[in-house]
C-alpha cells in the first residue's frame, strides 16, 4: 500500500510524458491540449515510424495510439513494442467499432481500448492506471 | 413536242373531273400524217378497217388522265403506265371506233366546237358520251380533250357501289381510333405542275420556297372526322373540324413539311410524333399515322389518324423516375459497403471537437481561467466542426437524391477526391493505387457527383477483383489523358482476376454479377451515366492480368474551359441545364 502510494506520489513529481500517436493532426493537437491540462508531459507523432523512431525504452510513460494508421496499423506498432519497449502501457484510441481488433489488444496487454470520440474522465481514469500499471512490476 | 410540255392552263383534264366525269388529253402529233391521207377515215357509216384504226390509235398518245378516268376505265394505278402511252393499248375495245371517229372529225375541223359521239354501252359503262375538243390555244393544235360521261349500266352496280361507300363510311367512323379523312389532291396537283417543270428534290425546292409549304397546309383540306377524333380533340361539332389542315400541326410546325415531302415522294405510308394543341386548350403527344391514296383507290381520300401517346409517355417519364430511384439506392449500397470508412471520416473531426471542448470547460472551470487557451481551443472546434460539415456533405451528395447539375469541372481534381473517399476502403484491403494524372487537361464539363460514382464503382469493383490477388500484389494504376481526338480520358487497371472473355459483353448489363452479394448494377450504371456525359465506357484485360476499364468524356476546348474555382467537395449546385 505504502509503496504504491509513494511511487505514484514520485512519478506526479516526475510529470510523466505521454505519447501520442494519431495521423489525424488535429486530434494529436486535441489531445496534447487535453493533456496539457491535466497536468502530463506529452510529445505527439503523426505516423507511427516517427514514433518508434524516437522511443528508447523508458523514455515515454504511457502511449496512446489509433488504431488505424497510414503505414502501420496500432495493432502493429503494439506488437513492434512488445520487442522495443515491453513494459510501456499502451491505451488505444479508434473510430471503428472493430471488435475483433480490441480483443486482440486487449489480450496483448493494452490497458484499454477506447472508441472515438473520447470522454476526458475516462481518459484520465486509463492514464492514471497505467502509470500505475508501469511503475508496478509485471505479474508473472 | 414532247407531251409534258404543252401549255395546259384553263384546259385540264383535271379541272374537268369536278363533276366527276372521266377527262383523257390525247396528242396527235404522230397522226397528223396518217389523218391527212385521202381515205384516213371510213365516210358516212362505213365500219372501220381493224388494222388502220389500229395505227390511228397506235399512234395517239395519252397526255393525261384525271383519277375520275383511272377509276372509270379500270387504267393502271401508276400514272407512268398511262402517260405517254398509245392509245390503243387502253382504250375499251367496244368503244375505239367512236373514239377514232371522233378523233378524225375534230383533226380535220378547223373550229374548236365540241364534237359528240354517244354509244350504248361499254363495259360496266351505259348511256356513255364522248366529248372531244381541241385545246384553245393554238400552240398546241395537236392536244385533243375527250371527256366521258356515262352512268354504271345496272342499277346493282349503283347499288352496291353506294353500299360499298357505306360500308366504308361506317368503318372509318367507327373505328376505335381518332381519324380525319383528308382531300390532298390540291397539293397533289401543286405537285404534279412542280414535276412537270422538272423539280424532283422538293426538300430543297421547300427551303428556297418555304412558302409552298404554307400553301400546301391551306389548299388541303379536312371532310370529314370519326367520334373518336372529336372526342380527342375535345370538339362538340363537327364543323369545326371541316376546313384546312393547318390546326393540326399548329403546335409542330415542322411536320406540315415533312407530311409535305412525304406525299411528294409518293410514300405510302408517314408516321411520326407529334403535339397537337386540342380545341380545349390540351397538348396532347400523338402518334400521327398518314396514309396516302395510290392510283386506282380513292384519289380524294387521305386518311389521317392519331393515336394517342401521352399515357403512353407518362409512364415513360414514371419509368425514368423509377430509374433514378434506381440509381439511388445503387449509391446507397455503394455507399454500404462504405459505411465503415465514412464512420470513420466523420468521427475524426468529432473527437477532435469533444477533446478541445472537454479541455476548454477544464481552462473555464479553473480558479483563474485561461481564456488565451479557451480562444485557441475555440477556433479549433470551428475549424474541425467545420470539416465535419463537409464531409457530411459530402456523403449526402453520394447518398441524396439529385438531380445531376452541369459544371466545368477539372477531371484530375474529381478523380483526386475519389481517392481521398476511398482511402479507408483501399488501405483496409491492402490496394495501393497510384495515379498519374496529366496535368493541364481542358475542363470537361458535367456533373462532378456522378462522376465520381463511375470513379468509385470502378475501384471498388477493382478493389474487389483483387480478393484473391497475394496482399503485397493489389494494385490499382488510375491514369487521366488527353487523347488524340481531345477527349479526357480515364483508364483503371487492377492486378485482380481478370474479366473472362465470354463474360466481357456482359459485364455492363443490368444485374451482371459474378460475386455473391453483388446486384450487378455497378457497371450499368457507370455506362449510364457516362453516355449522358456523351461519352463511352469500355472493359479488356491487361496483357500481363486484370481488368481495364476506359471511358473517354468531350473535353471543352481552352476558350470554354473556363474552369470555376470549385469547393473542395463539389457542393455547388448550381442551377445549370441538366445534362440528362
Ligand atoms: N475490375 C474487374 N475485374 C474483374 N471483373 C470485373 C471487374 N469489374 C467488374 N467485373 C465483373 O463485372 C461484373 C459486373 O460488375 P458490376 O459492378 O456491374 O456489378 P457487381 O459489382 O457484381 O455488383 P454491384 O456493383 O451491384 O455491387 C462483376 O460481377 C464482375 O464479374
Ligand atoms: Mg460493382
Amino acid at each position: 500500500m505504502t509503496k504504491v502510494r509513494c511511487v505514484k506520489v514520485c512519478e506526479l513529481i516526475l510529470t510523466p510524458t505521454i505519447a501520442v500517436v494519431d495521423d489525424d493532426v488535429s486530434i494529436c493537437k486535441a489531445l496534447a491540449e487535453l493533456l496539457e491540462v491535466l497536468d502530463f508531459k506529452c510529445q505527439t507523432f503523426d505516423r507511427p515510424e516517427k514514433f518508434l523512431a524516437a522511443s528508447i525504452s523508458g523514455r515515454f510513460d504511457c502511449l496512446i495510439t489509433d488504431l488505424n494508421m497510414k503505414g502501420m496499423t496500432g495493432l502493429e506498432l503494439q506488437q513492434k513494442l512488445s520487442a522495443a519497449d515491453p513494459d510501456l502501457p499502451i491505451i488505444f484510441m479508434s473510430a471503428q467499432s472493430a471488435a475483433e481488433a480490441k480483443s486482440q489488444a486487449l489480450r496483448l496487454g493494452a490497458v484499454a481500448f477506447l472508441s472515438k470520440p473520447i470522454n476526458d474522465d475516462v481518459l484520465h481514469r486509463h492514464i492514471i492506471s497505467a502509470l500505475n500499471r508501469r511503475s508496478r512490476p509485471r505479474e508473472p | 413536242m414532247e407531251p409534258d410540255e404543252y401549255p395546259t392552263k384553263g384546259e385540264q383534264p383535271r379541272e374537268a373531273a369536278a363533276g366527276q366525269v372521266a377527262c383523257w388529253q390525247f396528242n396527235l402529233t404522230r397522226v397528223r400524217a396518217l389523218l391527212e391521207s385521202v381515205d384516213a377515215a371510213p365516210r358516212g357509216d362505213q365500219e372501220w378497217q381493224p388494222d388502220r384504226l389500229d395505227m390511228l390509235l397506235s399512234a395517239v398518245r395519252i397526255v393525261d388522265v384525271n383519277d375520275e378516268a383511272i377509276r372509270l376505265f379500270g387504267l393502271p394505278a401508276d400514272r407512268d403506265k398511262v402517260l405517254d402511252r398509245p392509245t390503243a393499248s387502253l382504250w375499251p375495245e367496244q368503244s375505239r371506233a367512236a373514239l377514232g371517229d371522233l378523233l378524225t372529225t375534230i383533226a380535220a375541223s378547223v373550229h374548236k366546237e365540241p364534237v359528240t359521239r354517244e354509244i350504248p354501252t361499254v363495259g360496266r359503262l351505259q348511256h356513255v358520251v364522248l366529248t372531244g375538243w381541241k385545246a384553245f390555244d393554238s400552240r398546241c393544235a395537236d392536244t385533243v380533250f375527250v371527256s366521258v360521261r356515262a352512268t354504271l349500266n345496272t342499277p346493282n352496280a349503283v347499288i352496291e357501289l353506294e353500299a360499298s361507300q357505306k360500308r366504308y363510311r361506317n368503318l372509318i367512323s367507327s373505328l376505335p381510333i381518332p381519324v380525319w379523312q383528308i382531300d390532298a389532291r390540291p397539293a397533289g396537283r401543286i405537285f404534279e405542275r412542280l414535276r412537270a417543270s422538272g423539280i424532283t428534290d422538293m426538300a430543297a425546292y421547300s427551303d428556297e420556297h418555304p412558302e409552298i409549304v404554307n400553301l400546301a397546309c391551306e389548299i388541303v383540306q379536312v371532310f370529314d372526322v370519326n367520334q373518336e377524333a372529336m372526342v380527342l380533340f375535345g370538339g362538340k361539332r363537327r364543323s369545326e373540324f371541316i376546313g384546312s389542315v393547318k390546326y393540326l400541326f399548329s403546335t409542330t410546325p415542322g411536320a406540315t413539311r415533312r407530311v409535305m415531302l412525304a406525299h411528294f415522294s409518293g410514300a405510302r405510308n408517314h408516321v411520326e410524333e407529334l403535339k397537337v394543341k386540342t380545341f380545349d386548350g390540351r397538348l396532347l403527344d400523338v402518334l400521327l399515322l398518314m396514309t396516302f391514296p395510290v392510283p386506282g383507290e380513292r384519289l380524294d381520300t387521305t386518311i389521317l389518324m392519331m393515336i394517342d401517346n401521352t399515357a403512353r409517355l407518362e409512364a415513360e417519364a414514371k419509368l425514368r423516375k423509377i430509374e433514378a430511384d434506381f440509381s439511388h439506392a445503387a449509391r446507397l449500397s455503394t455507399l454500404g459497403e462504405m459505411t465503415t470508412s465514412i464512420a470513420h471520416e466523420i468521427k475524426q473531426p468529432l473527437s477532435a471537437i469533444l477533446m478541445n471542448a472537454q479541455t476548454s470547460l477544464r481552462y473555464l472551470r479553473r480558479a483563474e481561467p485561461n481564456l488565451d487557451k479557451v480562444d485557441i481551443l475555440t477556433s479549433r472546434v470551428v475549424e474541425s466542426a467545420q470539416r465535419a460539415g463537409d464531409i457530411i456533405g459530402r456523403i449526402q451528395d453520394m447518398a441524396g437524391k439529385r438531380e445531376a447539375t452541369s459544371t466545368l469541372l477539372d477531371f484530375n481534381d474529381v478523380v483526386r477526391q475519389c481517392v481521398v473517399f476511398l482511402r479507408h476502403e483501399s488501405e483496409d484491403k491492402d490496394v495501393v493505387i497510384t495515379t498519374k494524372l496529366q496535368p493541364d487537361l481542358p475542363a470537361v464539363q458535367g456533373d462532378r457527383i456522378q462522376l465520381q460514382q463511375v470513379i468509385v464503382n470502378l475501384i471498388a469493383n477493382s478493389i474487389q477483383a483483387m480478393k484473391v490477388t497475394p496482399q503485397m500484389q493489389r494494385e490499382i494504376y488510375l491514369e487521366t489523358q488527353l487523347d488524340e481526338t481531345a477527349r479526357v480520358s480515364f483508364s483503371i487497371r487492377d492486378t485482380g482476376i481478370g474479366i473472362p472473355v465470354d463474360h466481357l459483353d456482359q459485364i455492363f448489363d443490368g444485374f451482371f454479377t459474378t460475386k455473391e452479394g453483388g446486384l450487378g448494377i455497378g457497371l450499368a450504371i457507370c455506362q449510364s451515366i457516362i453516355q449522358a456525359h456523351g461519352g463511352e465506357i469500355t472493359a479488356s484485360n491487361h496483357p500481363e492480368g486484370g481488368a481495364v476499364f476506359s471511358f473517354s468524356i468531350p473535353a471543352k476546348s481552352a476558350a470554354e474551359g473556363q474552369l470555376q474555382n470549385g469547393q473542395p467537395f463539389g457542393l455547388q449546385e448550381d442551377l445549370v441545364p441538366r445534362i440528362i
